[in-house]
């Protein structure tokens, strides 16, 4: 979970902390969107051949997309079971974000995104939009 | 070129405030408005609404929104949502590259109490300002459509062309998915 996302700011202090906190996270491009998920919850990062006969979350049916039958597989840290892999599409590689690239959807907006996107959203040096992945919602989704 | 200078061009450009032989001879208090287009209708909001005009940005999609939702840029550290004014009226669609051209296209960034929102619009025609009271006529012909009537505060004809002022925080109430 990305600690500093959907955070409501209790006084000056906690502000600046929340905005000077960095997570490492991984980013990727399934198709239209661009999204990032917490780097710490891939152990790696697999060609879809290779994840033959695993047990698949994929984010695009919730984005609007058709399945994905190609691209990276992240293979999600262990949590006990057999092994899960999450559809990346595309990846990008891995980023360091601090708070400060996070803002704050409208609220007027909040309740378009897809439950397995965290309702907040960040962008980049080019003032494109990231999506936040939620993976815990992903996988109750799933 | 001065800020004065700069202010004069843009004074004597179409983002004027009316004539001065329109506000002569009338005591009437006026409500200055903002006209624009879209797929080739006229419209008008009150400029109090209006925050500011902004050129070519790039437009996100959000993922899982209805049609009327463009898309959302980042302005200054904020996220704006933009609305394409067309779809949520559902208004015939013009090819607005033939019509007007592509590099007319603006985003008119709209503040309410609740609210601060984009509108998607084809043209800007300028400022503008109607007595006050045909604002409150609400005399809206039923010749538009009912959902364009719906959102409409007041109409009026001018050089053969109707004009839509827009109910704009009904519209922009309506238009947000929570």
């Amino acid at each position: 979970m990305l600690p500093f996302a959907e955070q409501n700011a209790g006084g000056e202090a906690n502000e600046e902390a929340r905005i000077q906190a960095e997570v490492d996270v991984l980013r990727f491009r399934l198709r239209p969107f661009e999204l990032v998920v917490e780097l710490a919850a891939i152990s790696s990062v697999l060609d879809f051949e290779e994840a033959q006969g695993m047990i698949l979350l994929d984010p695009a049916p919730y984005l609007g997309l058709l399945p994905s039958r190609a691209g990276h597989i992240g293979l999600l840290e262990a949590r006990g079971g057999p092994p899960i892999g999450l559809c990346l599409g595309e990846v990008w590689g891995a980023e360091s974000w601090s708070g400060e690239r996070l803002l704050e959807l409208p609220s007027w907006l909040k309740g378009t995104l897809p439950v397995i996107l965290r309702k907040a959203c960040g962008y980049d040096n080019l003032k494109r939009i990231v999506w936040m992945l939620d993976l815990d919602r992903l996988r109750q989704a799933g | 070129m001065g800020l004065g200078e700069l202010l004069s061009g843009v004074e004597d450009a179409s983002l004027s405030w009316g004539s001065d032989e329109e506000s002569a001879g009338s005591s009437e208090a006026r409500i200055p408005l903002l006209r624009f287009r879209v797929e080739g209708d006229a419209f008008a909001v009150e400029a109090a609404h209006v925050r500011e005009i902004v050129g070519r940005v790039s437009l996100t999609a959000l993922p899982g929104a209805p049609a009327h939702i463009r898309g959302i840029m980042v302005l200054r550290r904020q996220v704006v949502g933009v609305l394409d004014l067309g779809r949520f009226l559902k208004l015939d669609r013009l090819d607005a590259t033939v019509a007007i051209g592509p590099s007319a296209a603006r985003i008119v960034i709209l503040e309410t109490a609740l609210f601060t929102v984009g509108i998607y619009v084809d043209q800007v025609e300028g400022l503008d300002s109607w007595p006050q009271s045909a604002v409150q006529a609400h005399d809206v012909p039923e010749s538009i459509s009912k959902r364009t009537r719906s959102f409409a505060r007041a109409a009026r004809f001018e050089d053969e062309s109707l004009t839509i002022l827009l109910n704009i925080e009904k519209l922009l109430d309506d238009a947000a998915v929570r």
